[in-house]
Parts: C-alpha cells; sequence; structure tokens
C-alpha cells in the first residue's frame, strides 16, 4: 500500500515537473520558431527514468504524457505536432535512460568520472542527436512553424543538450542527506557555502541581468567561471550542479528579456551562443566536480582504512616497520612507543640500536633469524624479548618480509611485531596450573597408597628395632659374641638401606617438580609401579599377571609423571575389582611395540568393565563413575600421556574387565 | 598336682616378611623360647604342632591367607592357640575382629621388645594355665574310669551331701556297703576326705548334672580349654 502510494506520488510529482518544464520551455521559445531555446521537460522525464527501475517506467511515460497534452493544447499547437513531439521526447529519454541503464546498472552517480563520462555522452550527447532527427523531421512533415530542417535539428539538439546538462545532474545529486550534511558542517564551511550563493548570484545577475550589450561583454561573460569552478572543486556535485542550473536560468532570462552579454545578433545566434557558452562551462566542470569528489572520496576510504588498520594494529599490540637496508634506517609506526616503549624517535632507528633494545638472552637468535632471511628467504617469524627503556621486559613476536630489487639484493623489510606479554603469561600460569594439577593427582593417588607406605616403611623398622633390641639384651649377659652381634647389625644395615630404598622410591612422586625428560625403558618403570602399588596389590588380594616384551625401544618422557599414569590405572583397576570374589581379581599388565616403534602398556582388569555412556567421557575432567571420584585421574593422565606425544584410550575386554592402553613414540632415532 | 613337667614353650612366628621373621626370632631366641618361624600361613598350617606348648605371633597382612583367616581356620579346626598379632597398619577394624575372636594382644609394627615379650609371657601363661588344667581334667577322667558302676553311682550320690544311709536307701543296699563303696571311691580318686572329692567334682564341673559319664570335652568348665583335640 506504501509503495503505491509512493509510486502514484511519484509519477504525479513527474508529471507536474513535466507540465511546468514545458511551460518554461515555452516562455523561451523565440516566435515565429517552434523550437524552444531551452526545453527541460525530456530532460525532467529522462532524470525520472534514470531515478526509478524500469518496471515504474510506463507509469512516468502516462503521467508525462498527460502533462504534455494539457500544457502543449494550451498554446495552440496542433494535435498531431503534439503527439510527434511526445513521441521524439520520450524516445530522447528512453535512449538516454536505457544507455544509462546497461552501462551503470548500479544507477547513475556523478561523484564517479566514469559515470559522468558516459552520462555525457548517451544522455547529454547522443539521445538528444538522435531524437533531435526525428523531431525535426516531424516538424517539416507536419509543418507546424519555420525553418529549415537543419536550422531546426540544430536548435533541437543544442537546448536538449542544455537541460539535460542543467537538470538531469541537479535531479540525481538531489538527496535530503547532502542539505543535512551541509547543516552539520563547521562554521567556516558554511559560511563559504553562503558566500558561494551570495558571489554567484551577485555576479549572475550583474552580468546577465543588468550587464547591457557593452564593449566589456565578452570579458564579463566569463566571470562567473570562477565561481563555478570554485563550487566544482570544493563541494560535492550537489553544489555544481545548482550553481550550474541558477546560471543557466539567469543567463537565458537574461537573453530573453534583453539582457546580458549575447544580445549583438539576433535571438537565434545570441541563443546558440548562450547554449554553446553554458555546455562548454558544464561538460568541462561536472567532470572536474567528480573527479574532484572522487579523489575526496578515496581520500576518506584511506584515511577509514587507515583509522581501521591503526585500531586493529592498536588492539593487536601490533606495530609495523620498515627498515631500509640500505640506509640502515628503520621507521616505525607511531604506536611503536607502546611496545618499545620509545619515545619520539620512531624514525631513523638503525639495526643496531634495535639489537640493544632486545633481551640479552634473545639477541644473538633474533638477530641471527633477520641476517638469515636478509641473506637467503624471503620471510622469518620469531619470539623475543625485548628491555624497554623503563626496565620493564616484554614478550614480542616479529614477523617480517625482504623486499629484493632486480638484481635480487635486499633494499628493505617492512615487518610487524606484535606484543606477545599477555599470551605468554597466560600460557606459562596455565603449564604452571597443569603442573600443579598434575602433582595434586599425583598425590592423590599416592595417598591411596600410603597405607601401603606405612606398611612398606614398617617392615624394615620392625626388623631393626627387633635386632637393635636383640643385640641389646645381648650385651646385657656375661658371655657376648662378637659374631652374633656382627651378624646383627649386618641386618639392621641391610634393612636401614631397605626402609631408604622406600623412602627413595616415594620421595620422587610426592616431589613437585618440573617435569623432566628422560629415556626409559617402560618395563622398569612397570616393575617401578609395582613395586610401589605391591603392598596395596597384596591387601586387596588382586594377583598380578605380567606380559612383558623384552625389546621395546625406550621413550623419551618424565619417568614420574609416567609412574603416575600407570599408578592410577592400576589403583582404578584395583578399585573396579573390589566386588569381585578374592580368586577373580586378577590384574594384566602388558607392555608390547608397536607399529612405528611405538610402544605400549596395557592395562587390564577383570572387574565390571565400563559403561556405554561413560567410555566416551573417560578422560574428560571432572567426569568420574565413583561415589567419591573428583574426575582427576584420568583427565590428568591423558593430558599427560598428551604431552608426551602419545594417546590413551579405554575398552571392555570382551570377556568382561576393561583395559585401559597407552601409546607413546619411541625417543627420536629409534625406529624400528 | 601338676602331672607333665612345663616343657619350654614354642613360640611359631608366621610373617612373609623374611627380614622380620629373621629379627623376631633372633629375639626371641635369646630371651630362651624355642621358636619356629614360617614365612606363609600355608607353611604353619602344614608343619606346626599342636601338642607343643607355647603361641603364634602372627602377621596379619599376608598375601594369600591373611592373619585373622588362619585365626578362622585355626579354630575351625578344632586346634586354638593363643595368639599375638602384629600389624604394620594398626587399623582399628582388624584389631577389634582379632580381640573379639581370641587374640591376646595386637601389636602395631614396630613395637617395643618388652611389649612384645610381655605379650608373648600372657600368652604362655595362658597357654600353660590352660594345658595344667586340661591335665587335670584328663587326669580326674583318668581316674573316674577307674570306678566301677556302682562306685560311680555312690560318688555322685556322695557328692550331692547325701548321707550313707540316705544312699543305701537309694541304691537300695545297706549302709555298710556304702561305706566301703566310698571308701574305694575315695582312695581310686585319690583323696583323702570328702571335702577334697567334692572340690574334685566341683572342678570337672559336674556336681549337678550327670556328666560325669560324659565325655569331659563337652564339660562346662567356664574357662577357655584349647587344644581339645589331638588328646
Amino acid at each position: 500500500m506504501d509503495k503505491k502510494l509512493r509510486l502514484v506520488t511519484a509519477a504525479l510529482l513527474v508529471g507536474a515537473a513535466y507540465y511546468y518544464g514545458a511551460i518554461i520551455g515555452f516562455a523561451l521559445t523565440f516566435h515565429p520558431q517552434p523550437i524552444s531555446i531551452f526545453w527541460p521537460p525530456n530532460s525532467i522525464l529522462l532524470g525520472a527514468l534514470l531515478l526509478a527501475p524500469p518496471r515504474w517506467w510506463w507509469l512516468f511515460l502516462i503521467s508525462a504524457f498527460a502533462a504534455h497534452l494539457t500544457a502543449e493544447m494550451q498554446s495552440g499547437v496542433p494535435t498531431t505536432m503534439v503527439l510527434a513531439w511526445f513521441a521524439s521526447n520520450c524516445s530522447e529519454a528512453l535512449v538516454g535512460a536505457v544507455a544509462m541503464r546497461g552501462f551503470a546498472p548500479g544507477g547513475l552517480r556523478f561523484d564517479y568520472f566514469r559515470h559522468v563520462s558516459l552520462f555525457l555522452f548517451f544522455c547529454a550527447f547522443l539521445a538528444p542527436f538522435l531524437s533531435s532527427f526525428l523531431d525535426a523531421a516531424l516538424v517539416k512533415i507536419i509543418g507546424w512553424g519555420e525553418g529549415d530542417y537543419w536550422q531546426l535539428w540544430r536548435l533541437r539538439f543544442f537546448s536538449n543538450v542544455l537541460a539535460a546538462l542543467a537538470f538531469i545532474p541537479v535531479l540525481l545529486t538531489w538527496r535530503m542527506d547532502s542539505f543535512a550534511s551541509a547543516r552539520k558542517a563547521s562554521f567556516l564551511r558554511r559560511t563559504e557555502i553562503c558566500l558561494l550563493a551570495l558571489s554567484l548570484f551577485t555576479v549572475s545577475v550583474v552580468v546577465f541581468i543588468n550587464g547591457s550589450n557593452a564593449a566589456a561583454a565578452p570579458i564579463s561573460l566569463y566571470a562567473p567561471l570562477p565561481i563555478l569552478l570554485w563550487a566544482a572543486v570544493r563541494f560535492p556535485p550537489i553544489a555544481f550542479s545548482l550553481s550550474f542550473l541558477a546560471v543557466t536560468f539567469l543567463a537565458i532570462g537574461g537573453a530573453v528579456h534583453g539582457h546580458g552579454p549575447f544580445l549583438s545578433k539576433s535571438p537565434p545566434e545570441n541563443a546558440l551562443s548562450i547554449q554553446l557558452f553554458l555546455i562548454a562551462v558544464s561538460v568541462t566542470l561536472l567532470l572536474l566536480s567528480s573527479v574532484m569528489q572522487e579523489c575526496r572520496q578515496t581520500q576518506e576510504a584511506l584515511r577509514q582504512k587507515e583509522e581501521k588498520l591503526r585500531l586493529a594494529l592498536s588492539a593487536a599490540r601490533m606495530d609495523t616497520w620498515d627498515w631500509d637496508i640500505r640506509e640502515n634506517k628503520a621507521t616505525y609506526s607511531p604506536d611503536s612507543k607502546s611496545i618499545f616503549g620509545l619515545d619520539d624517535g620512531n624514525t631513523g632507528i638503525s639495526m643496531e640500536s634495535f639489537a640493544l633494545m632486545l633481551h640479552p638472552d634473545d639477541r644473538r637468535a633474533t638477530m641471527a633469524a633477520i641476517s638469515r632471511v636478509i641473506e637467503e628467504g624471503t620471510s622469518y617469524e620469531v619470539e623475543f624479548r625485548i628491555v624497554r627503556p623503563d626496565g620493564q621486559t616484554r614478550w614480542v613476536m616479529g614477523k617480517g618480509a625482504v623486499m629484493r630489487d632486480a638484481a635480487q639484493r635486499p633494499v628493505r623489510m617492512l615487518g610487524v611485531n606484535i606484543d606477545i606479554t599477555d599470551q605468554q603469561q597466560a600460557a606459562l600460569e596455565a603449564q604452571k596450573q597443569r603442573e600443579q594439577l598434575t602433582h595434586l593427582t599425583r598425590v592423590a593417588v599416592l595417598g591411596k597408597f600410603s597405607g601401603a607406605l606405612a606398611h612398606e616403611l614398617n617392615q624394615p623398622l620392625t626388623a631393626i628395632l627387633c635386632n637393635a633390641q636383640a643385640a641389646q639384651r645381648l650385651l646385657s649377659r656375661p658371655a657376648v659374641s662378637v659374631a652374633d652381634i656382627r651378624e646383627i647389625l649386618q641386618d639392621i644395615v641391610d634393612e636401614a638401606k631397605r626402609a631408604a630404598e622406600v623412602i627413595r622410591r616415594m620421595r620422587a612422586l610426592f616431589m613437585k617438580g618440573e617435569p623432566k625428560l628422560q629415556p626409559m625403558d617402560l618395563n622398569e618403570v612397570v616393575g617401578e609401579v609395582l613395586r610401589i602399588a605391591h603392598t596395596d596389590l597384596v591387601s586387596r588380594k588382586v594377583s598380578v599377571a605380567l606380559h612383558l616384551e623384552s625389546k621395546l625401544n625406550t621413550v623419551l618422557g618424565d619417568r614420574v609423571q609416567i609412574q603416575q599414569v600407570l599408578l592410577n590405572l592400576v589403583i582404578n583397576a584395583c578399585e573396579a575389582m573390589a566386588g569381585n570374589m578374592p580368586e577373580k581379581r586378577r590384574l594384566d599388565l602388558l607392555t608390547e611395540a608397536r607399529t612405528g616403534g611405538n610402544v605400549r602398556i596395557a592395562v587390564s582388569d577383570t572387574g565390571p568393565g565400563i559403561a556405554a555412556d561413560a567410555i566416551g567421557r573417560l578422560f574428560e575432567p571432572f567426569f568420574t563413575t565413583k561415589v567419591h571420584g573428583l574426575g582427576f585421574g584420568l583427565s590428568v593422565s591423558h593430558s599427560i600421556v598428551a604431552e608426551h606425544g602419545g594417546c590413551i584410550e579405554a575398552v571392555n575386554n570382551p570377556h568382561g574387565g576393561a583395559t585401559f592402553r597407552i601409546t607413546l613414540p619411541p625417543q627420536a632415532g629409534e625406529l624400528s | 598336682m601338676s602331672t607333665t613337667p612345663t616343657a619350654i614353650p614354642t613360640i611359631f612366628i608366621v610373617d612373609d616378611d623374611p627380614a622380620v621373621l629373621k629379627a623376631l626370632t633372633r629375639l626371641l631366641q635369646i630371651e630362651g623360647f624355642a621358636v619356629r618361624s614360617f614365612h606363609s600361613p600355608e607353611a604353619f598350617l602344614a608343619q606346626h604342632d599342636p601338642a607343643a606348648p607355647g603361641c603364634i605371633l602372627l602377621d596379619m597382612a599376608m598375601p594369600s591367607l591373611d592373619g585373622l583367616a588362619l585365626q578362622r581356620a585355626l579354630q575351625a579346626s578344632g586346634c586354638e592357640r593363643f595368639i599375638i598379632f602384629i600389624t604394620g597398619r594398626g587399623d582399628i577394624p582388624s584389631s577389634v575382629q582379632a580381640m573379639k575372636a581370641g587374640a591376646v594382644d595386637v601389636l602395631t609394627k614396630p613395637f617395643e621388645d618388652q611389649h612384645l615379650l610381655d605379650a608373648i609371657r600372657i600368652a604362655v601363661a595362658r597357654d600353660d594355665s590352660a594345658r595344667e588344667m586340661v591335665a587335670r581334667l584328663q587326669s580326674i577322667q583318668r581316674r573316674l574310669a577307674t570306678l566301677t558302676r556302682r562306685e560311680r553311682e555312690v560318688l555322685e550320690h556322695v557328692v550331692t551331701g547325701q548321707l550313707n544311709k540316705q544312699i543305701a536307701a537309694d541304691l537300695g543296699t545297706v549302709e555298710k556297703t556304702i561305706k566301703v563303696h566310698r571308701a574305694r571311691v575315695m582312695e581310686k580318686m585319690g583323696v583323702s576326705s570328702l571335702a577334697e572329692l567334692v572340690r574334685l567334682a566341683v572342678q570337672f564341673g559336674l556336681e549337678d548334672d550327670r556328666a560325669f559319664c560324659s565325655d569331659p570335652r563337652a564339660g562346662n568348665s567356664g574357662i577357655a580349654t584349647p587344644f581339645a583335640s589331638g588328646y
């Protein structure tokens, strides 16, 4: 509904404009010639067609036809002539509109140089050029008015060219927002607009209305030109379009009323002079105006892009630099200050002063990376630390590329520096937390062995105490056998060593420290884990079956962490079998060589197995199937194994129970 | 009173840890005990002599058969020995269980030798008195076995406090015959007074029932009577 209303309004507007355009045209007709020297309706119709989608054109044509009939009938033109003229007028508008739609489908814009050129050719030249042949011919055939064919053609052509140049740009650049932006403009700008309008009006009135046909006329003719130039250069196309329309009206109006510089000859000749003068001015300045606007828009777009880039760089804590290798001078973007803490010295930094900003530990590697890329490479990426003048250390990622001349000599290097201090700190923090969690879960796993640990220590202590007190008792007797005492002392020493061994084995697991990579034989690790778990396995009445492959590749890893993973699996297996009868609690530990030199450890139990809905989530943090479980053991195991480049998986055994398999890659260079 | 001479008590030690086993053995041998050590409950069950006096020093946690299970197994087979448990963990539930089942003590490793020796002496003393009691009962039973049927009947009546005349009436005979029987009973039972005879009967726990004729093992003596089997 709303759309239909708008359509009808537009059609009525087109009709009204066409009608008043025709009235103006009749007013500017030098009788007895039938053709006006300035005929706006055709341009108004063409402008309307250019603004509207083709599916609305028929309505505009009907509306214009009605206006045409109304206007022409008033002036006493014969009906056949009226219809003929409408045909020629329509042909002009359609030629221009169809051509522009073909070449500028997105709509004609007067801020594009290409569009203006197309407009000048199709709408301002070709359409009037072609339609004028038809028009003049029809006039001759019907026999209305005076003048020979070529005279009529010329008159029709130039009047329509001028009308097209005066009206269409105004119609197409007329947008409400361009006036809104003028209101928002600064005070100076508004003053300039007022000055432009005022001087244009004054000069035009002086030249075209008041000016007598004095000898100075040819000079005064050019007086509006600087002002039109001003409008074209300093303002958007709308300003020039409006200015030119005003000058056109004043010039023609003045000439019609016998004023201005063009009254030295007959009216048709005067008209031709005015037309040619205005056409020349318009074509030149329309093109200039579009170029200027395009340039302004490009500059604005560039400025916005730069602003966006600056914002993006600053948000990403990046800065750019450009190093002239031959001059050994680097230019940094203004934001380098935030990363490097530089003062205003962001121009002309030499490679040597850059090197001095680097952290001493990173200097050699960074400079080596840069000189390597200068010598042979194309781009580099290196992480380094810098020490800022205020003493702050920051992590920076540098990326750069070398530009070479035709002789492949390095000329320039372009690059970015990215402040990655926060990311580095977060990564370090995460690493620390992971280590802490790993340690805590290890302690938790060991907590389950604490009873076993006490037992392990109690055995040698009991033996030591018994032996020592036996010795004391022996010594309180009159006859003491030295051999007996020696034997007792030897037993005490042996047992003390045994206790120390228990402590040593446990201490490694309780200690918190950075992961230490060392080559290890997984069979040995399995043995150690079984020794630690021995007492616990005994008290849980779990029997152990070992299936160890004799020749396994060594694995590079943290022994304590792998022990932790295995202990956790052993404990889980024992807990899973707690509900079984003691004779059905069997733990199978298997090691085997896999493809690619990989090594596998499998821990199998004879428990109830893993529920189908749990098997996919076992290694998620906080996932647990135990009543008092925290859900850390397996997730930490998973991350430990992943950090070792391996994988851990859980499967249910075909005949009951579950198997956990850890596969680890061999130490580099050990592929069998 | 005691019939058998007190032999040196044997301490049976069962512990799967060889070092602990060796140290305990050494300590107890120095203290003059006969020691037999076993590295597993199975070895103990296979080799131990129930007749030997002494006690068991038993580790609570062992791989195949733990201490409590061994205690139950011994009880089930009717062979009860005084047991001192030693444990590495000292956890309360199993200690309570052990004590309820008649353990003498539960010692948590590592322990003072004096505590161990005290516990062992208590256990040995209990073993000794239990053995003595059994020996006495056996001697009473042996003597009872020598009585004739009539003499037993007389004895039963005598210990209930009946006079000879009443007994003669009950048994349908004359008082003089009862007197003779009574003198024979006193002589066979090795007592010189009526009071002594009654005490013997009380010890045997049979003053008010007819258990004189029954198996002494079922005797309701009110004390622990171990090692009933094998005698």
